[in-house]
């Protein structure tokens, strides 16, 4: 069976420098084996991206300010703002996200506790100010 | 270049050649009232060079309180929202209607002669005026075309991308736009303060905003800590705005509420890029305030047969109260909601009628913009769980998904703040 033009040339660019003998060698060895086997050996290994443990801290976070609609630094702001209030603390802290807030309320001596229960707080304050819904007469 | 129109009396004529001199000085164009325009049959005509002005100087003394050809002039100016200049060149009575329809509490004094400091004055007011933000209205007769969407999502899209600073005022008695940025418990809190348009509207009694402080009432709608380069503010509405729609409002309370209007929109024009007018989809007191305070008005058009007939009106209604023929440069009608694959196909192609439509329009056909917003889920206004403690997180430019739609409304919104320069 002839090759179209198409087909001559992908053959062209996918075996360019290669010598006649080396040609004959590479038919061959497709001919022998299956398509997987052929596959595996030819691609690069590819290596698992290591997944981070995720901070359960951060996780809880994200899920309690969830109903907040926004990035995730304005969140982060907030829960700093609101901790810093409510513990009379001058905290300085100008987050990047949630979990860069977590780590620097650690750094500023936070209990896991005391961050979590500061997230809840600040969902129920910002419900009292924001989250009532539109009523009918 | 800029143009100027100076109204005056006869008697005024020698400080009005001397403000005419001082703002050819400054690069304007000065056009005097005089014999030519005022007449009977130009009327017109003198609506129009002053509609096409971009201040009017009033000289107020004795002989322009009695002059009903000045009185005609202010009108124009006033119907056709320039910003208005008062100079003093003599005894005005204290009942004159000049001090009851102008701003005469910042009026430049001319009555010891047209002195240097008094023409710097006036030059000075004269490139305040013309250096402000754009005042844009939202305007459609038809309702449900998207007007307030839009207004809160495209000048959100100015605001984000473009870093423009923008103020809404919330001119329609549903506050819809008041209600799509604030909670209810954040409008009740305001409008317990009477900080919304409806104190600004009242002159006097307990629901009144004092007059020095009508632009402090404005909330900021961006409160991120990296929000604070540009304002993003609204004055809120609130229902009781329905008295002006109803005949219950006497003339003078009608008079003052425009007044106070107007200067509100100085007060936020100084200050931001564009001034941006919800409107409430008829012809009302209301929707007058807005026309006569717009330089650019913006008519969506949803692509449906009777968003053009409120576009038609529109025209109509503009032109009435503005007195003068439109150039369609004053308007931008923006297509809202093509390739709404929801709706069902057996209208035919709804948008390419549409366009085409416009587009064989003798007068809005000049005005339709290149820029369409395109059906968006991130658009829909539908009633959620989640709450924005920041009110600008609630438009489609901070809401995940819908990139073509944010694309669309920044490219439109900068497309109608060219327009509107």
């Amino acid at each position: 069976m002839k090759l179209d033009a198409a087909q001559a040339k992908l053959l062209r660019t996918a075996f360019k420098g290669r010598s006649r003998a080396e040609l004959k060698q590479l038919f061959a060895l497709v001919r022998a084996h299956e398509d997987r086997a052929l596959l595996t050996a030819a691609l690069p290994n590819k290596k698992p991206t290591p997944k981070r443990k995720a901070d359960p801290l951060v996780r809880e976070l994200e899920q309690t300010l969830k109903p907040i609609m926004g990035p995730s630094i304005e969140k982060a702001d907030m829960l700093i703002e609101h901790l810093a209030k409510k513990h009379r603390r001058k905290l300085g802290i100008e987050p990047k996200g949630l979990a860069d807030a977590a780590k620097r309320l650690r750094a500023s001596k936070f209990t896991d506790e005391q961050i979590r229960a500061g997230a809840q707080s600040l969902m129920a304050h910002l419900a009292k100010l924001y989250g009532d819904r539109e009523t009918v007469v | 270049m800029a143009n100027a129109y100076l109204a005056f009396e006869q008697v005024d004529e020698e400080q009005a050649r001397a403000i005419a001199a001082e703002l050819e000085r400054n690069g304007w164009t000065v056009t005097p009232s005089g014999g030519e325009l005022r007449q009977a049959e130009k009327l017109p005509a003198l609506v129009q060079t002053i509609g096409e002005s971009h201040i009017v100087v009033v000289l107020a003394s004795r002989a322009s309180h009695e002059s009903p050809w000045l009185q005609r002039e202010v009108a124009a100016a006033l119907n056709n929202g320039r910003h208005i200049i008062v100079a003093h060149t003599g005894d005005l009575p204290a009942e004159s209607w000049i001090h009851a329809t102008l701003d005469t509490s910042q009026a430049v004094d001319l009555s010891q002669g047209a002195h240097t400091e008094a023409l710097a004055k006036i030059a000075d007011a004269a490139r305040t005026a013309k250096s402000g933000g754009r005042v844009i209205a939202m305007l459609n007769i038809k309702g449900g075309v998207g007007k307030t969407v839009l207004a809160a999502n495209l000048f959100a899209a100015a605001h984000l991308a473009n870093k423009r600073s923008i103020a809404f005022i919330d001119l329609d008695p549903q506050h819809n736009l008041t209600q799509y940025f604030l909670s209810p418990g954040e409008r009740h809190r305001i409008r317990d303060r009477n900080h919304t348009i409806y104190g600004v509207l009242n002159p006097r009694g307990e629901h009144s905003v004092p007059a020095i402080d009508l632009g402090g009432i404005a909330i900021p709608l961006n409160r991120a800590r990296k929000g604070k380069d540009a304002n993003f503010e609204l004055v809120a509405g609130d229902e009781r705005l329905f008295e002006f729609t109803l005949d219950t409002r006497s003339d003078r309370d009608k008079a003052e509420a425009f007044t106070r209007f107007r200067a509100l929109v100085t007060a936020l024009r100084a200050r931001n890029d564009a001034v941006v007018i919800d409107s409430n989809p008829c012809a009302t007191f209301l929707t007058r305030l807005a026309i006569t305070t717009a330089d650019h008005i913006i008519a969506p058009v949803r692509p449906e047969k009777y968003s053009l007939t409120g576009l038609n009106m529109l025209e109509h209604v503009v032109r009435e109260v503005r007195g003068r023929a439109l150039r369609s440069s004053e308007f931008s009608v923006l297509l809202n909601g093509v390739n709404d694959r929801t709706r069902s196909g057996e209208t035919g192609d709804a948008d390419a009628l549409t366009r085409s439509e416009i587009n064989a329009a003798p007068f809005f056909s000049g005005a339709l913009l290149s820029e369409e917003i395109p059906y968006s889920a991130v658009l829909k206004s539908a009633p959620t769980d989640r709450f924005a403690a920041n009110p600008i997180n609630i438009t489609a430019m901070m809401r995940v998904g819908g990139r073509p739609a944010k694309e669309a409304l920044t490219n439109a919104a900068a497309a109608i703040l060219r327009r509107a320069q």
